[in-house]
């Protein structure tokens, strides 16, 4: 074999969607970066359209004196057979080859390189390709932001950005939403044009800090605007360490909890792990290894949720020992999706309320109207994660069987259970309280793990109206006979008192 | 009780001589109504207070009446005529019965 082998292993030389290690390690996990490489008397080119990526993909073209910049990996040469799936080498989309690419620094090594089998007959300039020609924005992106990643050099990467695409930004099927959807922007702590908001807008919906040693923020960015960003929906992720400066501090504070001081680690010389190196630091926590600083929580805070606490043995002093950072993806990846809300969020997606034996809301409810069902489609996003591979996320039926409504009018008058349907939705069937008034239908359902579900529903109930009331009840008769009794009385009085007038006035002429 | 017994005998005889035959029919109207009241009452406090505003218009169908009687009977006595100089009984007659219009037309309202 002609490419070079580094025990058992081979080296690969990718220009296109693979500069990002996002990207390779989907199908290439054992994938390994071994620095950039530039491939002499080759040029960049565009052609085939990919299915996959609803663009044409890169490839390279044989052209004296140009040059083609990508990054090195290293990969088993066992998995070769799923990179050459990859690159549809047995669809006889790509054609491997084998070439001498050359480092930054000179050196010449032997490569795997992979060249779109479709003959090219013309070489555009790479502003001017053709439309048929034109790669996807998506698949420009996960190429733009490979480069930047692989570290190509600046005028290069400035040579990519001037690929135009053909507009195409929407899902494409390679299993990876990339960076989970997100546009990340990198700034660092101290950068003096950090801005969170203009002009009353917020320009990020998420904001990562890792940054724990930074005494001051640059730009605008201080705790009064952190603070204002979570208090308008902003997520915040924040790392500490046994180093964390001022503002994180204070932040910290802000949120209700305190880093313990600078230096302080947490130790327990009970449940220490076996790789300790006798500080007692390096501690067995959850099934996962924890060395660092400590937080202090206050217990009574009800919205402070610690995921990882210390056995009760554990204390948090100084024992003067550099930082060690200890770090568990699968973990930070489940805080991470919990933090920016693509995990435990909860919405409501449809209201329904009406009468029993009707499907329309009335205008108002009439007290003691027999049974009201109240239908509430709550509906949850679920992720499912597996170490590397993320499916795309959607919005599925919740299931739990403690969500309450109340019927509220300042005070709950009713307050019941839904009860989940099968067909997703919950339900809740009561009589309307014999007082009239504004009510809300309310659900608020806090639960650890999930965001906050918060929903009314103003409703009017009135009293009966004037022929609304029931008659001729039974027990009433006596009532009817007397009112009816005073009317014949009045009718018999009247007749005898006028007729008595007249015997009078008889009596009195004689 | 001697005393009581002679002040309700004289009380008696005097009103069955001094009372013209107008205002004993008035006194005998006003008496019928008093029991139906009571009646309405006490059935009221026996059954309960179900259909309120059939005990309501009822029980109050019965006192206005009382009271419309009763003042028939102040304009009709001939011993308060300086009070209701210029009414005549036949007057006081036809407001008894506008009043008495008016009250039936709300109580047959309200009884349900």
């Amino acid at each position: 074999m002609p490419v070079m082998k580094v025990g058992g292993k081979f080296l690969y030389f990718a220009y296109g969607s693979n500069l990002l290690t996002q990207r390779i390690h989907i199908n290439n996990p054992s994938a390994i970066r071994a620095g950039i490489a530039k491939l002499n008397d080759y040029q960049l080119d565009f052609a085939t359209y990919s299915r996959r990526w609803k663009g044409a993909s890169a490839t390279i073209v044989s052209k004296k004196g140009s040059h083609v910049w990508g990054a090195l990996w290293e990969i088993d040469v066992v998995h070769m057979e799923s990179l050459d799936d990859q690159e549809g080498v047995q669809h006889k989309l790509y054609l491997p080859l084998t070439v001498e690419v050359e480092t930054p620094l000179g050196k010449k090594l032997k490569c795997r390189v992979y060249k779109q089998t479709a003959k090219i007959t013309d070489l555009p300039k790479i502003e001017d390709l053709p439309d048929d020609r034109k790669p996807s924005a998506i698949y420009l992106n996960t190429v733009l932001k490979g480069a930047e990643e692989s570290e190509l050099p600046e005028e290069y990467q400035a040579f990519l950005r001037r690929i135009p695409h053909n507009g195409y930004d929407g899902e494409v099927d390679i299993g990876i939403d990339l960076n989970r959807g997100y546009a990340l922007t990198f700034k660092i702590a101290d950068d003096s044009s950090l801005v969170l908001s203009r002009y009353g807008e917020y320009l990020y919906k998420n904001l990562i800090i890792f940054a724990p040693s930074v005494e001051e923020f640059g730009g605008s960015l201080n705790v009064d605007t952190i603070t204002q960003f979570i208090d308008d929906g902003g997520n915040v992720l924040v790392a500490g360490s046994s180093v964390t400066g001022d503002v994180l501090r204070e932040l910290a504070s802000e949120c209700g909890f305190e880093v313990d001081e600078e230096g302080a680690f947490v130790i327990d010389h009970l449940n220490y792990d076996i790789t300790d190196e006798g500080q007692h630091t390096k501690l067995g926590i959850a099934s996962l290894l924890y060395q660092g600083t400590g937080i202090l929580a206050d217990p009574e805070n009800p919205l402070v949720l610690p995921l990882l606490t210390a056995d009760s043995t554990a204390y948090s002093y100084n024992p003067d020992q550099p930082i060690k950072e200890v770090g568990f993806r699968l973990a930070i990846i489940n805080i991470i999706q919990w933090v920016f809300k693509e995990h435990g969020q909860l919405r409501v997606r449809s209201v329904k309320h009406h009468k029993a034996g009707e499907k329309e809301p009335p205008n108002a409810y009439t007290i003691m109207d027999d049974v009201v069902s109240m239908k509430y489609e709550i509906y949850i996003q679920v992720y499912t994660i597996e170490i590397d591979i993320f499916e795309d996320g959607e919005w599925k039926p919740f299931n739990a069987n403690d969500i309450q409504l109340e019927f509220v009018r300042i005070d709950p008058f009713v307050r019941t259970t839904l009860q989940r349907k099968p067909s997703g939705e919950y339900e809740a069937k009561f009589k309307i309280p014999d007082v009239y008034g504004v009510y809300q239908f309310k659900v608020d359902y806090d639960r650890v793990g999930y965001t906050r579900l918060f929903s009314t529903t103003q409703v009017s109930v009135r009293p009966l109206q004037h022929t609304q009331y029931e008659r001729f009840i039974t027990s009433a008769y006596p009532y009817y006979a007397g009112a009816f009794s005073m009317m014949v009385g009045v009718f018999i009085f009247s007749f005898v008192f006028l007729h008595l007038k007249e015997d009078e006035k008889k009596s009195k002429s004689e | 009780m001697a005393q009581i017994g002679t002040v309700i005998s004289k009380f008696y005889n005097e009103y069955q001589i001094k009372t013209s035959k107008k205002l004993k029919v008035i006194d005998a109207y006003l008496f019928y109504i008093l029991l139906t009241g009571i009646v309405q009452f006490v059935y009221c406090i026996l059954v309960g207070t179900f259909p309120f505003n059939s005990f309501l218009s009822g029980f109050i169908s019965s006192v206005s009446c009382f009271v419309l009687g009763v003042c028939l009977r102040l304009q009709v006595n001939p011993e308060n005529k300086s009070q209701f100089y210029g009414i005549s009984p036949e007057r006081g007659f036809a407001d008894f019965i506008f009043a008495h219009v008016v009250l039936h037309l709300v109580v047959m309202n309200f009884i349900g």
